[in-house]
């Protein structure tokens, strides 16, 4: 992994076409800004670990279909 | 959608499952269940539902390079489905994944899973509580 040391303000650039700046930092958080074109998807990773782990989970559930027609006469 | 079965490709995979890219869309049992099997790995299969059915108001925000992946968009080629997880017990849950639904494009039978950047749609939605919540509105 390559690792930079940024100041508040600074910037760095990815691939000539994605900036992010450091635009405030208090304490143990970090508030980036990310200028990025549109097509550039930018998500926390959490929501893709959440998606992943959600994901695992249905894989797990699909035997469940059977009990299903139950759960919706209730 | 018919009844038929539909072989559906994924080519970016479903998050966590990302080497597989071939399965079947067919209709489960159990109204108004869909079932999406791999057709590469057998024992994996998703229970699928359409939001629309519990949540009328979802409209997904797609990106372009979503749409890229699946084929041009043209008027109703596009179907949102969100994958369910059914979690067993004394109060068993049902919910549905809205914040990554799979959408489909049905001329080209090619789908993706996509992340809506909209935080109303969430990964687990819990189907009959919406429905009550729903149904509720409507008689006001």
């Amino acid at each position: 992994m390559l690792i930079l040391s940024r100041r508040k303000d600074e910037t760095i650039i990815i691939d000539d076409k994605i900036e992010i700046s450091i635009v405030d930092i208090k304490g143990d958080q970090v508030k980036l800004g990310i200028n990025a074109p549109r097509s550039v998807k930018i998500y926390r990773k959490e929501v893709y670990l959440e998606i992943e782990k959600e994901n695992a989970a249905a894989a797990r559930s699909s035997d469940a279909l059977a009990s299903l027609g139950d759960l919706f006469k209730k | 959608m018919d009844n038929d079965v539909k072989q559906i490709s994924i080519p970016s995979g479903l998050y966590g499952f990302e080497g597989l890219t071939k399965f079947a869309l067919t209709r489960a049992s159990q109204e108004p269940f869909l079932l999406l099997k791999s057709l590469e790995e057998e024992s994996l299969s998703f229970i699928l539902i359409d939001p629309l059915y519990f949540r009328p108001d979802y409209t997904p925000d797609l990106s372009d390079e979503d749409l890229k992946e699946i084929g041009e968009e043209k008027e109703n080629n596009l179907y949102a489905l969100a994958i369910v997880t059914v979690r067993p017990g004394e109060d068993p849950q049902m919910t549905a994944n809205l914040q990554g639904p799979i959408i489909i494009n049905g001329d080209t039978l090619t789908a993706r899973q996509c992340i809506t950047s909209n935080p109303k749609w969430q990964t687990r939605h819990d189907i009959l509580a919406e429905i009550r919540s729903h149904q509720g509105a409507e008689s006001c």
